[in-house]
């Protein structure tokens, strides 16, 4: 192009720096009020699941991976066993079996009045065994079932508490802090909306713009899967993935939840992508790249994704407090993440028993309150971020 | 003689319709049998009415669509049926304007990528180089240089349509295809933008193909002039012969529906009647017999060939010259 020549350049006007689109967002962000406190709101959530854990003692930590049924019999069992009383399978499981049960189901103080324990260990063989100390055989199991579940972290005869100072949000039915577990519960929510909508978002963006951009066949083919996996109604899969996924150890199960509600939930965007990439193709900016003679990535990078990054990122976050609802639902369908472990949704779930519902309100009222702080402050955010990243919205 | 750079022969597009599964597949016939040639340096006007096929033409020579048939030689090299390493070459030499400012500019971009980005692609220019580059043409499209951070949206119609021109410019083409460029603004607007392209048409040494439905636009930009009608050709010639001395029927109703200024003047013909028929079962013969005022029975049963009635006037008519 030599007919162009350089003196030509004006000096009359200073040229500036070309402004990033990242940057000219940013700016816009910041003037949007909703969407700050939306930002601000969910940044100020994860920074406490982070940090909050971490404040409290290193045994609660522990509750999280037993609950008091398992650590009360296994301690039991290896107290007895140092005791030297010699435990065949049999009685290992008949114990097990029982106590879990009576754990389980009943109040653990009501469970200790009623002398179950005692009961159990009447049979012969453990009274021979205990005779010589000259100790009533319950209350040695007592003192052992206390001793060791405050080393635990469980507080069992200062369960159901209501808030207090020493434990801010109450205890829960087995003693333990509510505060604590519902920041825990609040990293393993987070994390399984994180996922799930990374899984949804990435599943739907590709199938959508792969369907869109190639079309034909292909684009057929992938939409009638689509249309399949959307017909598949989400309840009664998700009951029977749950269901068949039981070998999975309690603290995996959240991956479960993800993979279901990722795998059961693209086809939503998938459509949106390909509507929009269809639209797109024939925009003759599109053309313009042809004749331009660009390429096919940049085509796909440069041109498409950007003038879709609007729905997906809004599709991303309304799938992550979706994502985060649904694994409450499933939870609380006792579906979702396994107790001990806990998640706001199975913390909710509490509030199933009605004296739990009409009584010890601190127990289900603050898990329910973080998910909906979380689930709006998270769509303040994408909204906030669909209009900062629209060159089209001036404000 | 004049140098050729573009020549067209008997080039067809055809776009098959769905009109259902079981039915036999029927064809649009956009563009049926044209053929032309242009010269080094020169406008070359394409007029007709919405649906003729002249968008259809200019896109299939700048290979934007295959060609169903024919050939397209260009700088005496037949690109019709080149394929994509070869037509990344072809992009170089030959560009397109488009009729829509608005979806023609991709709206997250900024001027600066969207003129500078085809550089980059063929490698044009160094990035170091490439800053500079995209300020002067877009100062030469007559746009100021703090414009290149700005975004589609920012500009007004008309300058959406001077960014578009330096676009194709960016590539320093010969040959450009500009499709209706000036239909989507206003008036004023119109003649600025075919000013400048005037402008740039000297100092880049170009070619344009000029499709216009506006013919006093095609009439102010353009050296020669073709008038389209239902996928062909029907008329060729210099501005000035086909303004003053329309051969075809058809060119002779276009010219009488420009609208006189001067109200003492009498209108030689009645304005054209009827409806374009449909470019799907075009009509047998002369396609114009439909809605010809002087339709004889040869115009229904044998298609007028395409001649040089005179000197450099070509005329798809039976009875050109006579009428």
């Amino acid at each position: 192009m030599s007919e162009i020549k350089n003196d030509q350049t004006t000096t009359t006007t200073p040229r500036l720096k070309p402004e990033g689109p990242w940057k000219i967002a940013w700016n816009r962000f910041k003037k949007n009020k909703v969407a700050l406190v939306g930002g601000t709101g969910f940044l100020l959530i994860v920074l406490g699941v982070i940090v909050i854990p971490m404040i409290f003692s290193f045994n609660l930590w522990r509750t999280m991976e037993l609950d008091a049924g398992t650590a009360i019999s296994s301690t039991v069992l290896d107290s007895l066993d140092e005791k030297g009383v010699e435990i065949d399978e049999e009685f290992e499981e008949t114990f097990f079996n029982r106590f879990d049960e009576v754990v389980r189901q009943s109040h653990f103080e009501d469970f200790i009045e009623q002398n179950e324990l005692d009961d159990l260990y009447t049979q012969e063989d453990i009274n021979q065994l205990f005779a010589g100390e000259a100790v009533g055989t319950g209350r040695i199991i007592r003192e052992t079932i206390f001793v060791n579940l405050r080393a635990h972290g469980f507080e069992l005869e200062n369960s159901d508490q209501p808030p207090s100072r020493e434990n801010w949000l109450g205890t829960d039915r087995q003693g333990r802090d509510v505060m604590f577990r519902l920041f825990y519960g609040g990293r393993i929510s987070l994390i399984v909306g994180l996922l799930s909508a990374t899984l949804t978002v990435s599943l739907g963006t590709v199938v959508g713009g792969v369907s869109g951009y190639y079309g034909g066949k292909l684009d057929a083919f992938l939409m009638r899967f689509a249309e399949i996996v959307q017909s598949i109604p989400l309840l009664p899969m998700m009951i029977s993935i749950s269901a068949a996924m039981r070998w999975v150890p309690s603290e995996r199960t959240l991956l479960v939840v993800v993979f279901v509600v990722g795998i059961l939930s693209w086809p939503g965007l998938a459509r949106v992508v390909r509507g929009q990439i269809l639209s797109l193709r024939e925009q003759e900016f599109m053309q313009a790249t042809e004749i331009l003679g660009i390429s096919d990535v940049s085509r796909i990078f440069r041109h498409l994704l950007p003038n879709v990054l609007a729905y997906i990122i809004v599709s991303a976050t309304l799938g992550m407090g979706g994502a985060i609802l649904l694994e409450a639902g499933l939870s609380f369908l006792g579906l979702g993440v396994q107790p001990p472990m806990p998640s706001w949704g199975n913390m909710i779930y509490l509030a199933n028993n009605s004296t739990v519902f009409r009584e010890y309100l601190w127990m289900w009222i603050p898990p329910g309150v973080m998910i909906m702080l979380t689930v709006v402050s998270v769509n303040l955010l994408g909204e906030g971020l669909r209009d900062a990243l629209d060159p089209k919205e001036i404000r | 003689m004049r140098e050729k750079i573009l020549e067209v022969k008997n080039v067809k597009k055809y776009f098959p319709v769905n009109i259902g599964l079981f039915k036999k597949p029927l064809q649009v016939k956009a563009v049926d049998d044209v053929s032309f040639t242009m010269y080094k340096g020169e406008t070359l006007g394409l007029v007709g009415e919405s649906g003729c096929g002249k968008s259809t033409l200019g896109r299939t020579i700048v290979r934007l669509y295959e060609p169903t048939a024919g050939q397209i030689i260009f700088k005496d090299q037949d690109i019709s049926t080149w394929k994509s390493h070869k037509l990344k070459k072809l992009r170089q030499e030959m560009q397109l304007i488009f009729q829509d400012p608005y979806s023609s500019l991709n709206p997250r971009m900024n001027v600066n990528s969207i003129v500078g980005e085809a550089m980059l692609a063929h490698k044009l220019v160094s990035k170091a180089e490439y800053e500079d580059r995209v300020v002067d043409i877009i100062e030469k499209c007559g746009l100021a240089s703090y414009h290149v951070n700005r975004y589609p949206h920012q500009f007004s119609g008309g300058q959406r349509q001077r960014i578009g021109v330096a676009r194709a410019l960016a590539l320093n083409p010969e040959f450009i295809v500009a499709d209706e460029p000036v239909s989507a603004l206003d008036v004023s607007v119109q003649s600025q933008v075919l000013n400048m392209m005037n402008g740039l048409k000297d100092e880049f040494g170009l070619s344009y193909l000029f499709i216009s439905h506006d013919l006093s636009v095609v009439k102010h930009i353009s050296d020669r002039i073709g008038v389209m009608y239902l996928g062909s050709i029907i008329e060729l010639t210099g501005k000035r012969k086909l303004y003053e001395n329309p051969l075809h029927p058809y060119t002779m109703a276009l010219m009488a529906a420009i609208p006189e200024p001067d109200p003492r003047k009498i209108k030689k013909m009645e304005a054209i009647k009827g409806e374009i028929p449909s470019n799907i079962n075009t009509p047998s013969g002369c396609k114009f017999h439909t809605r010809c005022p002087y339709v004889k029975d040869i115009c229904k049963e044998e298609v007028p060939e395409f001649r040089e009635l005179e000197k450099d006037h070509f005329v798809a008519c039976h009875f050109a010259g006579e009428i």
